[in-house]
Formats: structure tokens, C-alpha cells, sequence
């Protein structure tokens, strides 16, 4: 068989057949059972990290440190419990190992959320402006916001650190937020731009002879209209804040810890944490996937930043 | 500014065969002017600080000694002579070909797999993105795991049960930066899958059966119809997927830290170090200066092939 599996027999017509001796019924299952091979193959290997950590952070840190590999062991909470409630048993070699993890999931909403919510306030407005105001320097604007997503962070890190630590944003919530706005806004303003050009002008034609102003227009009339797009571009933000790694490694210190950043810590010089790292790591990405799968709808959108619609 | 609107308001006064609507639309660009002021703010004083970031490049800034002196262009004369540099620059492009390339090619396969009426097909797509929302840093951490050395290592203990010979992976300079182009396949993979698959979704399924009846076999369809048809959405695949393999910095973080050796130290991690763990801020900063300009150049070549793909 040359023919890729996906295409053959994917018409709604039947192609010609190349095998006269097969009807389109029996090609069209062999394919899709060869085709449900190769998902299921695929998807067990990309999945397989997550459960092996999964299964790591289950273990005793004898059963972690042990070789060959165990892969029937006597599971554990231990590790959750060092991690959720920073009950940090002792017996274990690598007791002095503490790291603050609820402080720093707390640390991570903060952040994540409250440059959320600011960047959605700042942001859906000049979307919306974007969207609807046919001002003649509109795409300077947007690539403007567009340069951001694409300019190496660390090219304003270097320079933030200096300012950050004279006018005392340095180890901050508000330090933290206000830098997260880099990563939010392009994203919501360009987003939010292609929802609410989604929405027919007359809507907002018709208001404006009703008298209503740009404000209610926006209020009354684009927002309902872009609930579901602005729910998904919240929850993209939130999570493209909640993954970033370099602002609070190099803008902050014990008090903007990050659970991204927690998670690492459990890396010493001589010894990794594997048992607790992995509880951890699970304990940061099963809230990014709870809210991932809630938006699934608009996820292409967003994270072509309006580029690609489905 | 004057001379940009002329156009836009005749196209708007024909259209609404009004004059006095004129003056409604120069209110609404003025409200429009207003409303993205704040939105603008923090970055227009980031665009400053960038400026502020490049001056500080020119000058002999070091964290533990203060600020030596100006210097002009010293830091990017030595940048030119600087084996580490050009080492990190090459393994840069040499990280971005590859992985690029690799998902590319494999995020075609899933996509033309997932644009199939298969059962299961929403089960299938939902645990396409799984990997897409993990944090890069904590991903990179769930492949150490698998990484590690010895049989008591994930990958090594399958490789030693079946008698093959175990493997350093991200411990073995000729094999570290491969490992960690996998552990990136594996992230984003799944991100040019469903811009593909949404590209493939929209492409009508009428000219697919066209192509049949006149008796192309799926090779033909791929190659003449759907692979043409979906050029802008692989450019917006690129664009996003280039410059952020460029910028390469967590996942290489996460598990070498641009070792062993300088076998995984990319331009991110180079300038990094440089600038942190070595205080010299104005060199790190030369480094980033040059990341962007291959960034921006990345870029722009990417942007003005999206926007001639949009026109036509």
C-alpha cells in the first residue's frame, strides 16, 4: 500500500478502486483500523511521561532510587503529602529538601490571575477599538503588540532586573503581574480582535442610532456576543502566565516563587527530589488541563493568537 | 496620517451614501485612538527599556562590580570573536532545523490521521493537546525522569531488559541535543497538528472528490490539492514555531542547563549564564541583542510571506 492510509477512501464518493476485489466498505475499515493503530500508538507513547510520573510520584524514595527500574512497587502518598500539606517526613534522605509547594501554587494564582484580569480589562478594549475603529495606523498598533510574543524575553530581563531592584518591583506580586502583561496582552488584544470582527456591524450600527455609547456598545453588545471567546482567551492567558519560567526566576525570589519554579528546586547539586518533583509536577499540570479541557473549542484560535479559526 | 484616510472615508461615504457620516467616523478614531492608550502603556515602556537594555550592551555593566565605564561597541567586537558564541548560534540553528523540520513532517501524518470520520475521533483530539498545556519547565522535568541513567532509568531499563546497550541520552554530549529536540517534538507536535487539522477541515471536501472521480490516489490529493491548499496555515505554524525554538531557554533549563559540555548550550542559555551566574550583564545582554536580531530577521521573512499568502 503507497497510498498514506489517512486519504484513500476518504470521500464521501467512491474513489476509484485500485483493488477490484475489495468493496469501499471493507477498504474504508481496514483503513480506519490501521489508522486507530497508529492514533493509539502515538497517543500511548506522548501520554506514557505523564503516567510514568505519575507512577514515580507514587513511590517510596527507595523504590524511586532503586535499579533495575521497579515497575510493581507498594504505592505511596508520601510524596503528596510532603508537597500538599509540606508534611516532609524525616526518615528520608532527602528530608532537608522543603520546598514551600501550597505557598507557591498560591504564589502562581496570584500571578497568573490577577495578570489575567488586568490584561483582560486593558486588553478587550483595545481589541474591541482594534476590531471596530477603522483608524488608518490600526495594524502598527498590532504588530506592535505582535513584536512582543516574538522578541526574546530576556532582551527586557536583563534590563527589568536593574529597574526592578531600584524602584523596588524586584521580588513583588504587583512586579510580577505588571511584567506578565508582556505575555498577556498581545495575546488577548489579538484574540479578543478576531472574535469581536466575528461579530456583524449592523449590531453595532443599529445601537449607535439608538444613541449608545462606544462604552455600552462594548458592554451590551460585544461582550455577550464574545462570551465563549473571551472565556477561552482568559483561560489561554492564565495558563501562558501560569507556564512562564523566566519572570519569576529572575525578577523575584522566595516571595514570587512559582509552583514552576518550586517544582525545579527539588533538582539539588548532588540529588534530585524525583519522588516529590513528580508529585509536584503533577500538582501543577492538573489544574492547566482541567481548564484546558474546558476551552478546547477555541484552543487553535487561541494559540495562533486569531490566525487560524476553527 | 492625512494621507491614509482619504480612502477609507470615500470607501465609508459611498457606501453609506452620506457625507455627515465623515464626522462620525473621525470621532470614532479618535475613540479608537483613546481606547488603545491603555492596553499600550506597560508595553510601549518595555519598548523603552528595550532601548535602555541595548544602551546598557554598550557600556561594562557587571552584577557583582556595578558599572565599569562605557565601552562603545567592545561587547559586540568580541561577540565576533567569541568561539562560545558562535558555537551557541550554530547549535541554535542546528536545534530550530531540526526540530522544526520534525514537526512539521509528523504534525502533517496527525493531522491528515485526525481529519478521518474515525470513532473516538473527540476522545482522540482532546488528548492531543494534553501535552501542550504543560508548563515547557515541567515537561522537560517529566523527560529527565524518563532520561535517567543506569537500568534504573525509564528508557535504559527497557533498552537493558531487551539487551541493547544503555544510552546517556541528555548525558551524552553527541546525543543531548536530540534528546531535548524530542522532549520539544513532544510538547508542540500536538500545537502544528491542530493548526494543520484545522486547515485541512476547511478545505472543501467537494474538490477532494473531484480529484478521485478523475482518478488520483491519495498521494496525488495530498501533494496537489491538500499540501497547496494548506501553505498559510504551515507559514503560521512557522512563525510561531521558529522563533520560539530560537528562543529555546526552559526545557534546556530544566534538564542540562546547557550541559554536558557546551554540548546543549544554546543562544538562551548562553547569554544567561553569561549575564547571571557570571555577572557580566552587558555582555549577556550583547548575546540577547543578537538573539533578537536573528529573531526579528526570522521574522519579518515570515511575516511578509504570510501576508503575500493572505493576498493571494
Amino acid at each position: 500500500m503507497q497510498a498514506p492510509v489517512p486519504i484513500a477512501g476518504s470521500g464521501s464518493r467512491p474513489p476509484p478502486s485500485t483493488r477490484p476485489g475489495m468493496s469501499r466498505k471493507a477498504r474504508e475499515r481496514r483503513n480506519h483500523a490501521l489508522l486507530h493503530i497508529g492514533l493509539i500508538i502515538y497517543f500511548t507513547v506522548s501520554l506514557m511521561p505523564f503516567v510514568w510520573t505519575f507512577l514515580t510520584s507514587l513511590k517510596q524514595s527507595r523504590d524511586v532510587a532503586a535499579a533495575p527500574l521497579k515497575i510493581f512497587f507498594q504505592p505511596t502518598l508520601d510524596n503528596y503529602r510532603a508537597v500538599l500539606f509540606n508534611q516532609y517526613s524525616d526518615d528520608s534522605a532527602l528530608a532537608r529538601v522543603r520546598v514551600d509547594i501550597p505557598g507557591s501554587f498560591m504564589n502562581s494564582l496570584i500571578i497568573a490571575g490577577g495578570a489575567t484580569l488586568l490584561a483582560m480589562l486593558l486588553g478587550n478594549i483595545a481589541a474591541f477599538a482594534l476590531a471596530r475603529y477603522k483608524m488608518p495606523e490600526r495594524e502598527v498598533y498590532a504588530f506592535f503588540f505582535l513584536a512582543f510574543r516574538f522578541a526574546p524575553v530576556f532582551v527586557f530581563i536583563i534590563p527589568m532586573f536593574l529597574i526592578y531592584q531600584e524602584i523596588g518591583l524586584y521580588n513583588t506580586h504587583l512586579g510580577m503581574i505588571l511584567i506578565s502583561q508582556v505575555i498577556a496582552i498581545p495575546l488577548i488584544v489579538w484574540v479578543m480582535r478576531s472574535f469581536y470582527e466575528s461579530i456583524p456591524p449592523e449590531l453595532f450600527d443599529s445601537a449607535a442610532l439608538d444613541g449608545a455609547t462606544r462604552m455600552q456598545m462594548l458592554r451590551q453588545i460585544a461582550l455577550p456576543l464574545a462570551a465563549p471567546g473571551l472565556a477561552a482567551t482568559a483561560v489561554l492567558a492564565f495558563i501562558a502566565c501560569w507556564n512562564n519560567f523566566v519572570f519569576p526566576f529572575l525578577l523575584g525570589a522566595k516571595q514570587t516563587q512559582t509552583i514552576t519554579l518550586a517544582t525545579i528546586t527539588f533538582i539539588g547539586y548532588e540529588e534530585v527530589a524525583w519522588g516529590m518533583m513528580t508529585a509536584a509536577a503533577i500538582v501543577t499540570i492538573v489544574p492547566e488541563l482541567i481548564l484546558a479541557m474546558l476551552v478546547q473549542k477555541h484552543i487553535v484560535r487561541g494559540l495562533t493568537y486569531g490566525a487560524v479559526k476553527e | 496620517m492625512a494621507i491614509l484616510a482619504p480612502p477609507v472615508r470615500r470607501q465609508r461615504a459611498m457606501n453609506k451614501g452620506k457625507v455627515e457620516r465623515d464626522a462620525l467616523e473621525t470621532a470614532d478614531i479618535r475613540a479608537g485612538r483613546l481606547m488603545m492608550i491603555p492596553a499600550l502603556i506597560i508595553p510601549v515602556l518595555l519598548a523603552i527599556v528595550f532601548f535602555f537594555g541595548f544602551y546598557l550592551t554598550l557600556r561594562n555593566r557587571r552584577l557583582n562590580r556595578g558599572d565599569l565605564g562605557f565601552v562603545g561597541l567592545e561587547n559586540y567586537a568580541r561577540l565576533l570573536q567569541d568561539d562560545k558564541f558562535w558555537h551557541s548560534l550554530s547549535l541554535t540553528l542546528k536545534f530550530t532545523l531540526t526540530d522544526v523540520g520534525l514537526e512539521l513532517s509528523l504534525a502533517t501524518l496527525m493531522a491528515l490521521a485526525l481529519s478521518q470520520p474515525l470513532r473516538g475521533i473527540r476522545i482522540y483530539r482532546a488528548l492531543l493537546i494534553i501535552p501542550l498545556m504543560t508548563p515547557p519547565v515541567v515537561g522537560a522535568l517529566v523527560w529527565k525522569v524518563l532520561y535517567r541513567s543506569g537500568n534504573g532509568g525509564f528508557f535504559n531499563y527497557f533498552l537493558w531488559e531487551a539487551g541493547l546497550p544503555m544510552q546517556g541520552f541528555i548525558g551524552d554530549p553527541s546525543q543531548a541535543i536530540f534528546s531535548l529536540v524530542a522532549i520539544d517534538v513532544w510538547l508542540y507536535l500536538p500545537f502544528v497538528a491542530i493548526i494543520l487539522l484545522a486547515g485541512l477541515q476547511t478545505l472543501p471536501q467537494e474538490q477532494i472528490d473531484a480529484a478521485h472521480v478523475d482518478g488520483a490516489n491519495g498521494w496525488q490529493v495530498f501533494w496537489q490539492i491538500q499540501l497547496p491548499y494548506m501553505i498559510p496555515f504551515y507559514i503560521v505554524a512557522l512563525f510561531f514555531r521558529v522563533i520560539d525554538s530560537l528562543n529555546i531557554f526552559d526545557t534546556i533549563y530544566g534538564t542540562t542547563k546547557g550541559g554536558p559540555g557546551d554540548a546543549t548550550r544554546v543562544l538562551a542559555v548562553n547569554g544567561f549564564e553569561t549575564a547571571f551566574p557570571f555577572f557580566n550583564l552587558s555582555y549577556g545582554g550583547a548575546i540577547f541583542v543578537a538573539l533578537w536580531l536573528l529573531c526579528t530577521v526570522a521574522g519579518s521573512l515570515l511575516f511578509i510571506w504570510v501576508k503575500r499568502s493572505q493576498a493571494t
